[in-house]
């Protein structure tokens, strides 16, 4: 996340859009990146002013400046900083300054020099006097050491999280960001929620996939509000883990021609490259084992129902619920979701069978790992569906045959 | 078996009050609205909405701040008339409206009575980071306990917290249920665009808001038409279609007490004299100077931008640096030169001298720079406070400094409008802008004339550089 004095420079505005500059990874920017790299890797164990002095030094008069302090900054971000001073500063000057000011010419009122004040507080603290020399303002930004420079990052790497920060920067002065997605919906939702987003989905027409519109909790009751900004921002990047999507946000950069806001589009064609890690396919061994037994017996080219992973959204008040699996009829197209409940505390057991029971969808199957807690008769009213449940394992059988009972058509889902 | 995930309740998100467990066919007062599958609204109406909520036994999450039995007030001063006046009436409005108050009327002696009378969590809000210091440092005395701050960098919620309004809008949803009573100073700055969202997203039943210089209301053929754009829309807190003062009765309440005293305005100026000290720089800043100096002229000449722009060039060289490579360069320069005048050896001389032969008075030392202002006080041996300091430090550095255990403080911009400064019986300006007003704030306040004796202020100027003209240009015009 950079600053936004680094992002307004690679920002273009015509006819209402608004986008940021890519940076080429051509052979003048590999260039800047690997001489930027350079000059980290060379400072390790300096002070930040330091590392400043020798990046302004670098940038000297060149009109890339804003590149160079983006590309630098984002280094920067990946650094570890510290003091270790042995004494705390604040106490230190304390106790020095009470015994100043001093001059650096002497005459005859000069009670004491630097150097003996200095020497003095070194044997107080029974300290070599160059370490109090450092220890005195050991807790500014500017005389942090640098430890560790991060991960070493190719040039072409860094160029490209540098376009996604800018890209990102965009979204600061976002008062409302609607994307469209296709796949990857639990990712999706988990860095909505990670980053206190609010939402609200409509289905695609004609197809699977989902409307979203991101915002806070205040938006509704203001005309627009750019508070949510840096969480848009923070959240770019999960849209990026998804294989078919589109964005498309209202925002309001400084210097922007009129009142009006400008219209962010990016699409699933943007070179931007994420850095999230997306999660695996699976959450747990039991649904992994679910799926490979039931290709094995029901898959293959006679099948009947095709599986799918968490490809289906349903909204319960103002949270989503994804079902672990979908089932496909082949020929009729009739649906069914699943959703396995494995080792459960009590709690959240309470809270599934809660939302189960809003969401009141008929082609909603449950199934629960049986155990000694399950109270008699708690299931019956939680679904609007089926309950099963196992004790060690998943039973395929009775579970399609459940599949059959509950499935529809995609047209006529049914909420009780 | 009474679960109680399923039972009614009312919670804090993010600025809102969402009602849980709450059917759509309820029918919760006017500023709840079904939105999102939940009866919501902005926490600003906690105050509206909790008889409410009590009557119908909905469970209350709101609030997190809690009483403060034990906080006392020590300050023996006492308080005058028309405080104890403003007090009143403000505690008779509900604890919820504004004082006005002409500048030096003591604002903040109030707001000291209105929270030990109250004796609740409380959050004050105020415009800058000097002030914040300043509130810090009133409210540690005057309460003895640990205050609260909370800005950039510093973040520490104490039961009593200062806070900064860009802190606290970057923050509300945060703080925003943690303090009962809410104080905002210089409350005129609250209606700005974004800013007023603080008011919207805290739940606070109790407000007090604090100015010298409240908004005007806005004439009355020009509230109609606002009034008309206002039901244009859907919502009921919009940036632009509110008057100010409209803004400020929804979100803090009105004003409850006004008052001008003429009599209390109009401190006098210190009597000080100023004694200009010039100062040659080293015969290699003067060639590093001189060439920095001929790139930057040499382009503003050459591109004539004075005769194109006139009062505006500066703004159009500034603008150019951007993409022409002339003028970067020529910018880089003029940011070398003034590097070299702001810290030039002949200064930092005669800051050596000045100390020696002040050595038993009181003096404060200005910079340009932070970066100036640490080498001093490294070079010195003298505490030093910029933008950096932490509030517990910058008090500290400036009680001792009363106290007379610091002889000399070295500061950078930081000490200016609306600060208390201590006095100083001389002041030595090394470098800042050529703004005036900022040089007057300066002086004024720090610049004491004490029995007979006068202040006095040096200043010293690089001498054949642009120093000599920015030291000009800063001189109050009589």
């Amino acid at each position: 996340m950079l600053k936004s004095e680094l992002i307004r420079p690679r920002l273009k505005m015509r006819d209402g859009q608004v986008w940021t500059q890519s940076l080429p990874g051509n052979y003048r920017y590999l260039a800047v990146a690997g001489d930027l790299t350079a000059i980290f890797q060379r400072c390790v164990g300096q002070s930040r002013g330091k590392l400043t002095e020798a990046l302004r030094d670098y940038e000297g008069d060149s009109l890339d400046y804003p590149i160079i302090r983006g590309l630098a900054a984002v280094l920067e971000a990946r650094c570890v900083f510290g003091s270790d001073p042995p004494v705390q500063p604040p106490d230190l000057r304390a106790a020095i300054f009470q015994q100043g000011p001093v001059t650096r010419q002497q005459d005859l009122f000069s009670l004491t020099t630097r150097k003996q004040l200095l020497a003095e507080a070194a044997a107080n603290y029974e300290l070599p006097v160059e370490q109090i020399e450092t220890a005195l303002f050991a807790d500014l930004a500017e005389e942090q050491i640098l430890l560790d420079p991060g991960e070493a990052i190719a040039p072409g790497d860094l160029i490209t999280r540098y376009n996604l920060e800018v890209a990102r920067g965009l979204l600061y002065w976002a008062r409302e960001v609607r994307i469209q997605v296709h796949d990857s919906y639990k990712d999706v939702f988990k860095f909505i929620k990670l980053f206190k987003l609010m939402y609200t989905i409509r289905p695609v027409v004609g197809e699977k996939g989902y409307h979203i519109t991101l915002h806070g909790p205040i938006s509704p009751f203001v005309k627009s509000t750019i508070r949510y900004g840096v969480q848009f921002a923070k959240f770019l990047p999960a849209l990026l883990l998804c294989d078919r999507w589109q964005m498309e946000a209202d925002v309001s950069p400084p210097k922007a021609p009129g009142p009006e806001p400008l219209r962010y589009t990016l699409n699933d064609q943007t070179d931007l490259r994420t850095h999230f890690k997306a999660s695996g396919l699976f959450d747990s061994r039991l649904e992994a084992d679910f799926a490979a037994e039931f290709e094995a017996k029901y898959g293959g080219a006679k099948r009947k129902w095709g599986l799918a992973r968490e490809d289906e959204l349903i909204v319960v008040g103002d949270t989503v619920m994804i079902p672990d699996f979908s089932f496909t009829h082949r020929k009729d197209g009739r649906r069914a979701l699943l959703e396995i409940v494995g080792f459960w505390h009590p709690n959240y057991l309470r809270r599934k069978l809660h939302k189960v029971r809003q969401a009141g969808r008929k082609d909603l199957i449950l199934l629960v790992y049986e155990s000694v807690n399950v109270a008699e008769g708690a299931f019956e009213e939680a679904s609007a569906g089926e309950v099963l449940t196992f004790s060690r394992k998943p039973v395929l059988k009775e579970t399609l045959a459940a599949v059959e009972r509950c499935a529809v058509a995609p047209t006529e889902v049914v909420t009780v | 078996m009474t679960d109680l995930s399923e039972s009614p309740r009312a919670y804090f998100l993010g600025g809102t009050i969402v009602l849980e467990n709450v059917a759509q066919t309820a029918t919760p007062p006017a500023p709840f609205q079904w939105l999102n599958a939940k009866w919501r609204c902005p926490a600003v109406h906690y105050r509206t909405v909790r008889p409410w909520l009590k009557r119908q036994g909905i469970r209350n999450n709101i609030p997190r701040w809690g009483n403060l039995n034990t906080l006392a007030l020590h300050d023996d001063r006492d308080p005058h008339p028309y405080q104890t006046e403003a007090l009143q009436t403000w505690l008779t409005a509900e604890r919820w409206g504004s004082v006005v108050l002409p500048t030096g009327a003591g604002k903040t002696f109030l707001a000291l009575r209105a929270i030990a009378e109250c004796a609740v969590n409380t959050l004050v809000v105020v415009p800058t980071l000097d002030l914040l210091h300043q509130w810090y440092a009133r409210l540690e005395n005057a309460f003895g306990v640990t205050i609260g701050v909370w800005y950039g960098r510093e973040k520490r919620l104490e039961p009593v917290t200062v806070t900064t309004y860009p802190s606290a809008w970057a923050h509300a949803e945060t703080l925003g249920n943690q303090f009962k009573l809410l104080i905002f100073d210089e409350i005129h700055h609250l209606p700005a665009p974004s800013w007023h969202e603080i008011a919207l997203i805290c739940a606070a039943p109790y407000r007090l808001g604090l100015t010298a210089t409240y908004p005007d209301p806005v004439a009355e053929w020009e509230q109609e038409r606002l009034t008309a754009d206002a039901k244009k829309q859907i919502q009921p807190f919009t940036d632009a279609a509110i008057d100010p003062v409209t803004l400020l009765d929804k979100l803090v309440g009105p004003v409850v007490y006004r008052k001008k005293i003429d009599d209390l305005t109009g401190r006098q100026l210190a009597e000080y004299r100023t004694e200009r000290i010039r100062v040659d720089l080293t015969p290699e800043e003067r060639s590093a100077y001189d060439a920095a100096y001929a790139a930057y002229t040499g382009y503003v000449r050459e591109a004539r931008l004075r005769e194109s722009h006139g009062p505006g060039w500066w703004d159009e060289f500034t603008r150019r640096s951007a993409y022409e490579a002339q003028a970067r360069r020529a910018k880089v320069a003029e940011l070398k030169l003034k590097e070299i005048i702001h810290q030039t050896q002949g200064k930092l001389d005669a800051l050596d001298r000045l100390l020696r032969e002040h050595r038993d008075q009181q003096m404060l030392i200005f910079t340009a720079h932070n970066r100036f202002a640490y080498q001093i006080a490294r070079r010195h041996l003298a505490p030093v406070i910029t933008h950096q300091t932490k509030a517990a430090e910058r008090k500290a550095i400036l009680d001792d400094y009363r106290a007379g255990t610091y002889k000399a403080i070295v500061t950078s911009k930081v000490l200016n409008e609306g600060v208390d400064v201590p006095e100083a019986k001389i002041a030595v300006v090394l470098g800042g802008s050529s703004s005036a007003r900022e040089y007057v704030q300066r002086l004024g306040r720090v610049l004491r004339k004490r029995g007979n004796k006068q202040a006095v202020l040096y200043e010293v100027i690089a001498r054949k550089t642009v120093d000599e003209r920015i030291a000009r240009q800063r001189r109050p015009r009589q």
